[in-house]
């Protein structure tokens, strides 16, 4: 190679070090706009979590010294606490009533409305309804339906004769009763992800496989269910995490109650952690929900969403 | 056209069924909030014998529920800009400036989609209380943004990257320099994602219960969602007003959802598919 | 009004890619050059870099007297036009063209005065409040060398700004950025893989094969006069026939061309070794001569194409093309004599593949 006649004559030194480096602006505009959201971020979002995993190691109020250090005595409470055990029974009860009935459900509908008719945007968007209600509402209501005295159920026990029933005062039937909740107001949610992956199958392939000779049924189980896997793949995930974090609405239906019987892993943080001012031993509940969030998202995403956007750059 | 699962009839009794699930029990709250705490026992379902309106009336003309939806809105609309703001101007910098640790710092950003906001609330509320923010707006709004950053960052990087590498070639040859390519360019052209993510926001943060709850003590700082809940612990057996208060508070949510259900669907099958 | 010269320039992307090879290059004041080559052969990347779109891994590049190296595209007295014509969508086609100068901070006044000026000479002041969304295909091409006019830049770069344009649309866009070099008659460079365009555009063609220069000549030169393999082959439509052949030098100094029991006496400046070399003929300079016909071939297949018609003929074993009046009548599996232009054969290495023969009628230089 030749060697090249005085090179860059004007661009020596540290300006022009800098000036190269910041062609158009651009480390300007790196450290301009990126630190904002990263100090927030850390600050509100991870050093918390990092600062859970401390006080989770200590007796604490939040008040005063943080210097009760107790090991792991915290997480050893709390993996003893029954009440804990049927919060962890609770979130595998919400987790299963959503993947084999929630997601089943919105997927009927999503079968049932996806394409583009006005009919059927009426349907979806009333299907669509709960999900955008706070869940406090959401509790609200239902805690009237279940209303012993007053709601839906008390018009069938009436209607029949018999004793009126006190749902989300039972201890057999309150959970349950959180569950239907569940389902009313997240299946619509799963439903629109399901319908805009089937709105995005090809028409040639459907057509294709009616001219192979399949039946409907044929089509869907076999065509069009495959194909929107991996919209089956998120809600999963979605379910999922969305049981671990439950919270707001078991607050105005049961508050976890009766007998403590109805808490979800975040309820039970709640109760047992912030409004008691357990400052430890609720970190160590979170720090729990945590890493239970963290190895479920990580081996479902190894597992099923390999190359998929999942939380990759 | 066959082309469900159900033939047509059998389609259209399980939409109903469907609906009789997800509309009666909404159906009911409204109504129920005109009728007598009598009427409302023996007919919980049906259209009211006579309609009460006062219930409704001593809502609307209640004072503390303007003022709690007033406060939502500030935390709600505050959280959106700065989310959108600072979410935007992070994610242009993975989408056009190359540096180094792009790919760990962008990674890190991802984490936040993962972490329960519950494990941290504990030590959250301790350093909102250190830093004074206890019964405050800003104790609610930042944390939110916080917690709101790392989806904005998504779908907002996934957006930039799909404009046309050569608006930026233009724009420098304009002489247009990063920053101005981001607020002259980036951002009109970005209105779909922007309302899409705002919305998500918005909601998400309209409808915000724990931090609340956590963070403010001060009934006049209440957002909707614990002047909702403490209206019902005033009036607990009072079921028609509380379902007058219910169906009241409940009027911006679906109207914001009637006019912004465009965005939320497009979120829903750009962002959420794909994320 | 400048010169652009490259010396040494090379573009490498991290370790792996190495685009451009060490270019030298000058484009002289007010010329039309035209960059051309196959795709992946670093002419646009080589625009890019006289934009200031790409950065310099190795050598020099000056506009004018300057070196620009480490310029900003804004500072370098250039404007661009793109293959994608690269319009913001949300500014109306007079914001677009006057979006330059409003970012270099033009009084208001000035920006439309200009933007009149420009409009006016492409015809697009009826449309100046109209979005990009709203335009033809041809429309926004316009707008797009308004954007560029507006400015009046020292240089011109034009990457492959027809290519999104159906065939008719090209033909009328060539003549109207023709003009307007004549009008403005500033250096332009314009990139390109399209040859017509080349040919009807250049004043100098600059032909570019794998990160190097393989020729640079006016467009009638690289036609008649290829310096390789490559670009005979590059340049011309239908390609140029290569036939495997042997040189044979006489005692007298007498050569000609072997090809098989055939031997055809030629004429010229011969730079090589008797033995093989590629011959290269166009298919138009291929005769169906039953007289004096040197060569014996059979008629594979015959594609009218018009006035004239493809033959592709088997000659000895090896494929070649003639481009033949269609009014002959010939059939396929028909044996023809074949007569070459002999004023107008190429002879190549095989090794090095570089031109190794000179036609004494048809020296130029």
């Amino acid at each position: 190679m030749e060697q090249s006649i005085d090179v860059y004559p004007e661009q020596k030194g540290l300006g022009g070090m800098w000036k190269r480096i910041n062609q158009q602006g651009k480390m300007t505009t790196l450290l301009l706009f990126l630190p904002p959201a990263l100090f927030l971020f850390t600050l509100f979002v991870i050093l918390p979590l990092g600062e859970a995993s401390i006080y989770s190691l200590y007796k604490w109020n939040g008040i005063g010294e943080l210097d009760n250090f107790i090991g792991l005595k915290n997480y050893e409470r709390v993996a003893g606490h029954s009440v804990f055990s049927s919060a962890v029974v609770n979130t595998l009860k919400i987790v299963g009533v959503s993947l084999f009935i929630q997601l089943p459900l919105a997927m009927i509908c999503a079968l049932c409305v996806y394409q583009k008719k006005w009919s059927n945007t009426v349907f979806r968007m009333m299907f669509f309804l709960p999900y955008i209600l706070a869940e406090v509402v959401a509790g609200l209501i239902w805690r009237f339906i279940y209303d012993g005295n007053y709601g839906l159920i008390s018009s069938f026990t009436e209607f029949f004769g018999l004793e009126p029933i006190f749902v989300l005062a039972d201890r057999g039937l309150a959970f349950t009763a959180i569950l239907v909740v569940i389902v009313w107001k997240y299946f619509g949610f799963h439903m629109m992800i399901f319908i805009a992956a089937l709105q995005g199958i090809s028409k040639d392939l459907i057509e294709a496989a009616k001219i192979d000779g399949a039946s409907t049924l044929q089509t869907t189980l076999l065509i069009k269910i495959p194909l929107v896997r991996h919209a089956i793949v998120l809600s999963v995930f979605f379910s999922v995490l969305g049981a671990l974090q439950l919270f707001d609405l078991i607050m105005p239906m049961t508050q976890g109650g009766p007998g403590h019987t109805s808490h979800s892993i975040v309820s039970y943080l709640y109760t047992f952690g912030i409004s008691r001012m357990h400052i430890g031993f609720g970190s160590a509940i979170g720090v729990i929900l945590f890493i239970a969030c963290v190895i479920f998202a990580f081996i479902y995403q190894n597992t099923f969403m390999n190359n998929k956007a999942g939380g990759k750059s | 056209m066959k082309s469900s699962v159900l033939s047509d009839w059998k389609r259209l009794c399980f939409l109903m069924a469907v609906t009789g699930f997800v509309m009666l029990p909404l159906l009911a709250t409204v109504l129920g909030g005109f009728k007598s705490i009598g009427e409302l026992q023996t007919n919980p379902l049906g259209l009211p014998q006579s309609w009460e309106f006062q219930h409704y009336a001593s809502i609307l003309l209640d004072k503390q529920l303007w003022v709690a939806m007033k406060n939502s809105l500030i935390m709600s609309l505050t959280t959106l800009a700065l989310t959108l703001l600072g979410g935007a101007m992070a994610a242009f910098t993975f989408s056009h400036i190359r540096f180094v640790g792009k790919r760990y710092i962008y990674s890190y950003f991802m984490l936040g989609m993962m972490f329960p906001f519950a494990t941290g609330i504990l030590p959250l509320f301790i350093k909102i209380k250190d830093m004074g923010l206890l019964d405050s707006y800003m104790g609610v709004i930042v944390p939110q943004v916080a917690f709101g950053l790392a989806m904005a960052i998504l779908l907002f990087r996934s957006f930039f990257e799909q404009l046309p590498a050569e608006l930026f070639d233009a724009a420098a040859v304009d002489g247009c320099g990063y920053s101005r390519f981001f607020f002259e360019i980036v951002l009109p052209l970005s209105t779909p994602i922007l309302a899409t993510v705002g919305v998500f926001v918005l909601v998400t943060s309209w409808n915000n219960y724990l931090l609340p709850l956590v963070v403010i003590n001060n009934p006049d700082l209440y957002p909707w969602t614990l002047g909702i809940m403490q209206f019902q612990g005033e009036h607990a057996i009072a079921w028609n007003k509380v379902l007058a208060y219910v169906s009241v508070s409940v009027v911006p949510s679906v109207m914001f959802f009637v006019v912004a259900q465009k965005y939320i669907i497009a979120g829903l099958t750009g962002g959420a598919v794909k994320g | 009004m400048a010169k652009v010269e490259f010396h040494q320039v090379h573009k490498k992307y991290d370790h792996t890619a190495h685009i451009v090879k060490g270019i030298d290059l000058t484009i002289d004041e007010g010329e039309f050059v035209v960059l051309l080559g196959p795709s992946g052969c670093g002419k646009s990347t080589t625009l890019r870099m006289i934009a200031g779109l790409e950065s310099i891994s190795d050598g020099q590049i000056t506009i004018g007297d300057r070196v620009v190296n480490d310029l900003e595209p804004k500072e370098r007295d250039i404007a661009m036009v793109f293959q994608s014509y690269a319009l913001y969508p949300h500014l109306s086609v007079e914001q677009n063209i006057g979006f330059g100068l409003r970012i270099s901070g033009e009084d208001k006044a000035t920006i439309r005065r200009k933007v009149a000026d420009v409009a006016e000479i492409l015809e697009l002041t009826p449309l100046l409040k109209r979005k990009p969304a709203a335009l033809s295909g041809g429309q926004r091409q316009r707008v797009a060398m308004g954007r560029a006019m507006v400015r009046t830049p020292s240089v011109f770069l034009f990457d492959e700004p027809l290519s999104n344009l159906d065939a008719k649309l090209r033909g009328s866009m060539r003549s109207e950025i023709r003009q307007m070099h004549e009008r403005m008659k500033r250096t332009t460079v314009y990139v390109t893989h399209d040859q017509v365009e080349a040919m009807t555009l250049a004043d100098k063609v600059i032909i570019m094969n794998q990160g190097h220069i393989a020729q640079i000549g006016s467009p009638r030169e690289v036609f008649a006069h290829p310096n390789s393999k490559f670009v005979a082959s590059f340049i011309g439509s239908p390609t140029m026939n290569f036939i495997d052949v042997q040189i044979a030098v006489a005692d007298s100094g007498q050569l000609s061309v072997l090809l098989g029991d055939t031997q055809v006496p030629i004429v010229g400046d011969y730079r090589g070794q008797a033995g093989a070399v590629s011959l290269g003929i166009r298919p138009g300079d291929v005769y169906i001569d039953e007289h004096s016909g040197t060569f014996e071939a059979e008629l594979l297949s015959y594609e009218l194409l018009g006035a004239s018609a493809l033959c592709c003929f088997s000659l000895q074993g090896q494929q070649i093309n003639a481009e033949i009046d269609a009014a002959i009548p010939v059939k396929v599996g028909q044996r023809c004599r074949l007569a070459f232009d002999l004023e107008k054969i190429h002879l190549f290495d095989t090794q090095t593949e570089q031109a190794v023969f000179t036609p004494t009628n048809n020296n130029m230089k």
